[in-house]
């Protein structure tokens, strides 16, 4: 755990954001766009490929009775199968894929960037907001291409008086368009203030010296408390993706 | 804020983009179909054999049911039997009583009969003896002889008052 | 007695086959829920603050752009204000209702689960 608080601190001096800084690893330009390979792609594909293998090599031959990678792997698959079949029911069987890419994606994203020296994703608005709106704007086309105009019953609550549609509708639609913004800003804002606070304990636990045992005992309490908001956080990411998905599917 | 130093915002989501569509693609195609079908063999292996317990402990209790049946069935025809046989016992004993009591009840009355007659017989010979014995008497007290009918007559008057005595 | 002995084991293994059963359709049927407490705690805090300053935040900027399109400063940002208002609330009290509703199940879940013990 003191690695961990040094990692934080690693190569940034004092300032407890140069962690989030971006920089190119490898300078690509296409079409006058600037897309080169950075630490944060890096990150990505990491955070993938370890997704990737710890189903994959996990589930390895799938034997009846699992090795232990096998039952961590299971137990991933069966937590997201059972969150897209309790928040969405049977028709979200379909989607599942992507939900269990989207919080496996998102897990090791989070989970990554507890490694020292690591860089985190997650704690990139730009990032968490990309995933939000095309979330956002998926499930609004599935919700359509199910229920035509319809769909925008969603707007209208079942039942309120007519005469405070002029209101409850703009209401609605702004409280629907702020569904992309609450999701990205809640896990972008969740992962940047863990890192930053640990960032900012682990300095301090540096600068004290012998009287810095007193921060790194709090130190040790925020990175358990960290690891299970990474965990948390990606699953309520999940979470709200699956609500998001029985409104577009059920309309309520 | 680096977060919001946009420099970096194609970058990001170009790969983002990217790394998420080809881990999504790999996922499908690759790892989740192995995930399920573990999945899958497992949940119907463990039903199966969940399925089968349950079918050979049904089976058991049948086999136990007609088992206990059985006894039950052998217990009652044995009870049955001992019973008929007792019926019969009773019944034979009641009838050889039967014929035991009018046996004896027959023997009875005959010696009843017999002893009657024999008690008859034995008062005319009391009376023969006595009218003799009182001629003899008298004739022996008065010299003479004593007309018979005389004596008879004298004893049966006796007799008759013994008897209404 | 040889069959009461048969009889028990018999019965025994009835029970055990029905715990099986009831176990296996416990863990097919039942959600994998049950994370962590105290972080779950602060997850609902921190989702409701989101929910509400993301309804306000949507309403502001609707509002800001439609001024600036429209030259109607500051009128529309107001009225942008005011809506988003009314969303954060709609947002929060639907935050509400559905983790409400979580909780019901899952405590109906734990009732249903001790029942069955």
């Amino acid at each position: 755990m003191a690695a961990a608080a040094d990692g934080h601190g690693g190569g940034g001096g004092l300032d407890p954001l140069h962690q989030f800084e971006i920089y190119p690893i490898l300078s690509i330009n296409i079409g006058g766009y600037d897309v080169s390979f950075t630490n944060s792609s890096l990150w990505m594909v990491i955070a993938a490929v370890v997704a990737y293998l710890i189903i994959s090599r996990g589930v390895g031959a799938g034997s009846l009775v699992p090795t232990r990678m096998q039952v961590v792997a299971e137990t991933l698959y069966s937590t997201v199968a059972n969150m897209v079949r309790d928040n969405v029911g049977d028709a979200g069987k379909k989607y599942f894929p992507f939900v269990f890419t989207l919080f496996m994606f998102v897990l090791f994203g989070n989970l990554l960037g507890m490694i020292p020296y690591s860089f985190t994703f997650t704690s990139h608005l730009a990032v968490t907001f990309a995933m939000a709106a095309t979330i956002f704007v998926t499930i609004t086309i599935i919700g359509i291409m199910r229920h035509g105009l319809h769909f925008f019953s969603l707007f209208f609550p079942a039942g309120a008086p007519l005469a405070t549609a002029p209101i409850l509708i703009p209401i609605e639609i702004i409280s629907y368009l702020s569904r992309p913004v609450s999701l990205s800003v809640r896990l972008f804002a969740n992962m940047m203030v863990g890192h930053t606070l640990l960032k900012v304990l682990g300095s301090f636990a540096l600068m004290m010296g012998a009287a810095g045992i007193l921060p790194l005992g709090l130190l040790v309490g925020i990175t358990a408390l960290e690891f299970l908001v990474a965990a948390l956080q990606a699953y309520v990411f999940t979470i709200l993706t699956c609500i998001y998905l029985h409104d577009a599917i059920h309309l309520h | 804020m680096p977060q919001f130093d946009p420099t970096w915002f194609v970058s990001q989501i170009f790969w983002l983009v990217l790394v998420f569509g080809a881990l999504y693609w790999l996922m499908v195609k690759r790892a989740l179909p192995k995930v399920s079908k573990a999945l899958d063999a497992r949940a119907e292996r463990i039903q199966g054999d969940l399925d089968r317990a349950a079918k050979l402990q049904r089976d058991a209790e049948i086999t136990a049911e007609t088992y206990e049946a059985a006894i039950a069935k052998a217990r009652d025809e044995a009870r049955e039997a001992i019973r008929a046989a007792q019926v019969a016992t009773v019944a034979d004993l009641d009838a050889r009583q039967d014929v035991l009591s009018k046996e004896l009840a027959a023997q009875a009355s005959a010696a009843e009969a017999r002893i009657a007659e024999a008690s008859k017989d034995a008062m005319a010979s009391v009376r023969e003896i006595a009218v003799g014995t009182a001629q003899a008497a008298a004739g022996h007290l008065i010299g003479g002889n004593v007309d018979e009918a005389k004596a008879a007559s004298a004893v049966d008057g006796i007799l008759n008052r013994q008897t209404t005595h | 007695m040889v069959d009461d002995q048969l009889d028990k084991r018999l019965k025994d293994l009835g029970k055990r086959v029905k715990t099986a059963q009831a176990k296996r359709a416990e863990r097919t049927g039942a959600s994998g829920g049950g994370r962590g407490k105290p972080a779950e705690g602060m997850a609902v805090g921190v989702r409701i603050t989101v929910e509400m300053i993301a309804g306000l935040a949507v309403g502001v900027c609707i509002g800001l752009y439609a001024d600036k399109q429209l030259g109607t400063a500051p009128w529309l940002l107001i009225l942008g204000f005011l809506l988003g208002a009314g969303a954060s609330f709609a947002n929060v009290l639907r935050t509400a209702r559905e983790l409400d509703a979580r909780q019901a199940r899952e405590r109906q879940a734990a009732i249903d689960r001790a029942r069955d013990e």
